[in-house]
């Protein structure tokens, strides 16, 4: 064997990247059927409007244009986009979706879909469709949104709440209030957070007349597979769902995105049908992360005890409600759960007539963090504590009830994560004195947080499952079989590494089969930051119940006891006789030939785990011009266990630079009065280049937890969650003043400057 | 209605004569006619950088390129930069250091690094930061794609090809 034996934690190279540089990985908007027409969507300039009519016979008359769908012809679905299935009795996700209504109620929301020859065609096809509108007034303000006399997004609602969520936990609020020396009140907001996945939508789907497949660069390929098999009432045998590689998936594509639309064409054509949107159809007319308005109110003692924390979150979930409901619910638990008091959230989730919004990496967390970690910031000077010593001392601790999960809390490392990270930033030399330099004031600042590890236990989801087939060839290579996802998480990669580690084998002796519903397992999927721990655990489950069958027919071959086998090295052999051996080739190959196939199959257990994390930003900030320098940037997480460090490490790197977006640049921008967006490219919506991300100085610690595979625990989100409080904080330790609205470019950092004067 | 004319352009060492389009975009031509897929877009408006490819050795932005435009010219995609059956070292150093997540920026990343670090052999961390601001990647936040390419310049140094001062 060239390469050496696979062994949980080492940073051994991806398994797809030699595809991915060279060029040759598969991605949806490669595939070309024969027969396939190419879609396009025409879209409502409109915020709010009826439909009065459409006229596309001079487009279906260009020649090429093979078919046009619109509310007169198209299937009357009814959807919500999300995934995840609610547990019944909280909070339903309204099916308020359809592919062309007869009002539209966003900038871009559809009213016809093109087929056609080529891509030109189609788009000069969508220039000859006439639309007469009825314009309504918009409503763009989320607060104007729930006033008595606001236009309804949706009729046959007595207002355009979508849900108002309530969390209540650890004893009585006013009381906590009424104990406190002092309280802090602030009122934040969060911007409109785009995804900008460097894969553009796309969808493929074909019809044959008795099976349904869509290739859809998704998040949860058996999910969506469920979903489109409701949508158009067919068994779910006759509907296969293939994501090839995912371009980038952060939330975007957990759920339904173009597959309602794609696959109605396909339907109506019976051919195949590749749908697209460009850049600045995702800027304006796809899911965004929700912005919101925050109020926080944190009272708190002398002696360094949070007394109570009461957070109201307003969230503008655009115009279809899809998983806005259960976003409230995760931001309120993440902003809050970590701390011991009595805490209590309100959040009101809202119709607008905006672009819908949906899952992003964090989810409500980011907001949280911004918001909450601030406020507990400014209580914590306000009460004379250091913030760190603040967060320590009014924290979780090991054996405690976990409020989100109601499981118990096994395993603790906010201690060392606070620890390192303080050292790391050189907290004490940085904090106490006032550091200028010109114009520039410097200061450092940090946030804490708390996560999940996937959605299970949690009480507004139903169980998420992960289970996976280990299959031994004749020869000894072995193939896994998966029903996730690969986004760039490294799921190929960290599911070869289980499964050859526990069958004592190097990387390049497993392959991987992921997301094609037809020939995998079920997984929910990739999100919540669940693969690790889940898909994680069926891997490795099923890799164990391979090895138990492989020692089975070994012991037969060495007439011996099972129990007395091991396998290393590829070979099984006698527990102290090395002579007596078998390599796992022939054990395999005897197997075969006595009609024994080794498959081994694993299905996760049913359980969470707490991953903790810090981020402490060293910032100084120019008090004539508003910029702010990150000087050093750490970022220290509790990952458990790496089960590879290197794509830990990128999957934190990659999340905080997201976070850091949120936190100083980026923001998608409506028109007030008009509804559109006004900032749809690249150009001019800020992602963070090279050359503007700080080098981000990454400390893993592992506190191993009993629930997680070899103590792993989610890593995927960890990193997007504290960067907005870290910076925000240490903004204020820089200026002396805060911040209230990220993100906190130049304009926003000089009208907080100019307040304090 | 696109009247089409014909282009002859060498594409990774093979010569082509296609119709195309006066607006045809060479991304268009590179990733849908001749299924070079490797190249592609993300954006069509010249920012992302996931188009990138040599147009006459020197990096271009296919998006920004018109396929009229390379008539008689010379392509290199990122299928064309290694030798066959092999990786150049700017891809084995994406390889080694893990700089590689959902892969759709790379190959214009990998262009784009592998042409600068010809120009450049003993760059900076500040220099490769700012080589690499038009390619935008939004997994990696950019640490390992910068380790990368100061691997692949560590290497190239050690092996002789980069000279000495």
């Amino acid at each position: 064997m060239t390469q050496p034996i696979a062994a949980i934690g080492s940073p051994l190279p991806r398994v797809d990247a030699a595809e991915k540089t060279s060029g040759h990985a598969q991605y949806v908007g490669d595939l070309r059927l024969p027969g396939m027409v190419y879609a396009r969507l025409a879209r409502s300039p409109y915020a709010h409007a009826r439909v009065k009519s459409i006229d596309t016979r001079a487009a279906a008359e260009l020649p090429g244009v093979v078919a046009i769908l619109t509310r007169e012809n198209a299937p009357a679905l009814k959807y919500n986009s999300s995934p995840f299935d609610a547990v019944p009795g909280s909070r339903a996700m309204i099916e308020d979706q359809t592919l062309f209504d007869e009002k539209v109620r966003y900038v871009g929301d559809p009213v016809a879909l093109v087929a056609a020859v080529d891509w030109e065609t189609a788009e000069n096809a969508l220039e000859a469709i006439e639309v007469d509108y009825e314009p309504l007034p918009p409503v763009i303000d989320p607060e104007a949104a729930l006033s008595r006399d606001a236009p309804l997004v949706h009729e046959g609602r007595s207002d355009n709440l979508i849900a108002h969520v309530k969390l209540a936990h650890g004893g009585d609020l006013n009381a906590g209030f009424e104990a406190a020396d002092v309280v802090v009140e602030r009122r934040f907001r969060t911007p409109r957070q785009k995804h900008v996945q460097l894969e553009p939508q796309v969808c493929v789907a074909d019809w044959n007349g008795d099976r349904l497949t869509v290739w859809a660069p998704t998040q949860s390929p058996h999910q969506l597979r469920t979903k489109l098999a409701a949508l158009w009432h067919l068994p779910q045998s006759r509907v296969r769902v293939v994501s090839l590689n995912v371009g980038g998936g952060f939330g975007h594509r957990v759920g339904f995105v173009l597959e309602p639309y794609a696959t109605a064409m396909a339907m109506h054509l019976r051919r195949p049908v590749k749908l697209r949107l460009n850049r600045i159809e995702d800027f304006s007319n796809s899911e965004n992360r929700h912005p919101m308005i925050i109020t926080v109110k944190a009272g708190g003692r002398r002696d360094g005890t949070l007394t109570a924390l009461h957070v109201t979150s307003i969230l503008d979930a655009g115009a279809y409600a899809g998983v806005s409901a259960e976003v409230a619910h995760v931001h309120a638990n993440v902003g809050t759960r970590l701390y011991r008091c009595p805490r209590r959230f309100d959040g009101y989730v809202v119709y607008t007539t905006t672009p819908g919004c949906g899952s992003f990496r964090g989810v409500g967390g980011p907001q949280a963090s911004f918001s909450v970690e601030q406020c507990l910031d400014e209580l914590a000077g306000a009460l004379g504590w250091d913030p760190i010593e603040f967060r320590r001392r009014n924290s979780l601790r090991l054996g405690d009830p976990d409020p989100w999960t109601n499981l118990r809390i096994e395993s603790w490392a906010l201690d060392e994560v606070l620890d390192r990270g303080k050292a790391a930033i050189d907290w004490d030399a940085v904090r106490g004195p006032t550091l200028r330099d010109g114009p520039w004031r410097r200061g450092v600042g940090m946030a804490a947080m708390m996560h999940v590890s996937g959605g299970n236990c949690i009480s507004s989801r139903r169980v998420e499952g992960s289970s996976a087939l280990v299959r031994v060839n004749p020869d000894g290579t072995v193939e896994v079989f998966s029903g996730q996802s690969e986004t760039g998480t490294g799921v190929a990669t960290m599911v070869s590494q289980i499964a050859a580690a526990e069958l004592s084998l190097p990387l390049d002796r497993v392959s991987v089969t992921l997301g094609d519903t037809a020939s995998t397992p079920y997984d929910s999927g990739s999100h919540a930051s669940r693969t690790a721990f889940t898909t994680g655990w069926a891997v490795k489950l099923a890799a164990e119940d391979a090895r138990a069958q492989l020692l089975r027919v070994g012991a037969g071959m060495l007439e011996a006891h099972a129990d007395d086998l091991e396998l290393e090295a590829g070979d099984i052999r006698v527990r102290g006789t090395p002579a007596r051996a078998v390599s796992l080739g022939e054990v395999a190959r005897r197997a075969y030939h006595t009609m024994t196939e080794i498959v081994g199959k694993g299905v996760a257990p049913i359980s969470n785990a707490p991953p903790y994390g810090a981020h402490f930003a060293d910032v100084s900030v120019n008090e004539e011009t508003g910029q702010i320098r990150i000087n050093r940037y750490v970022a220290v997480h509790d990952v458990g266990r790496a089960l590879n460090r290197s794509v830990v490490e990128g999957q934190i790197e990659g999340a905080t630079a997201q976070g850091i977006g949120f936190a100083l640049s980026e923001e998608v921008l409506i028109d007030p009065d008009g509804g559109s967006v006004t900032n749809a490219s690249l150009m001019d919506y800020k992602v963070m280049t090279a050359a503007d991300v700080p080098r981000i100085e990454v400390i893993l610690v592992e506190h191993p937890d009993p629930h997680g595979p070899y103590g792993a625990k989610g890593v995927g989100e960890v990193g997007i969650i504290p960067a907005a409080g870290a910076l925000a904080n240490a903004v204020a330790d820089a200026i002396g003043a805060r911040v209230l609205e990220a993100p906190m470019t130049p304009e926003r950092v000089l009208a907080a400057l100019t307040e304090t004067i | 209605m696109s009247v089409p004319f014909s282009i002859s352009v060498t594409v990774n060492g093979v010569r082509y004569a296609r119709p195309v389009r006066p607006n045809q975009l060479l991304v268009e031509f590179l990733h849908d006619d001749l299924e070079l897929h490797g190249t592609r877009n993300g954006c069509s408006q010249g920012v992302c950088g996931c188009c990138t490819v040599l147009v006459d050795g020197e990096p271009a932005k296919a998006c920004l390129v018109l396929a009229p435009q390379v008539d008689g010219g010379v392509v290199t995609t990122i299928e064309g930069l290694a030798p066959p059956g092999g990786l150049h070292p700017m891809q084995t150093a994406f390889v080694e250091v893990g700089a590689v997540q959902c892969g759709y920026c790379i190959p214009g990343m990998v262009m784009t690094a592998a042409a600068f670090l010809e120009e450049n052999p003993r760059p900076t961390d500040v220099q490769i930061r700012d080589a690499l601001a038009n390619n935008l990647c939004r997994c990696t936040g950019y640490m390992k794609i910068v380790e990368a390419v100061k691997m692949a310049a560590a290497a190239n140094l050690s092996a002789g090809s980069g000279g000495d001062a």
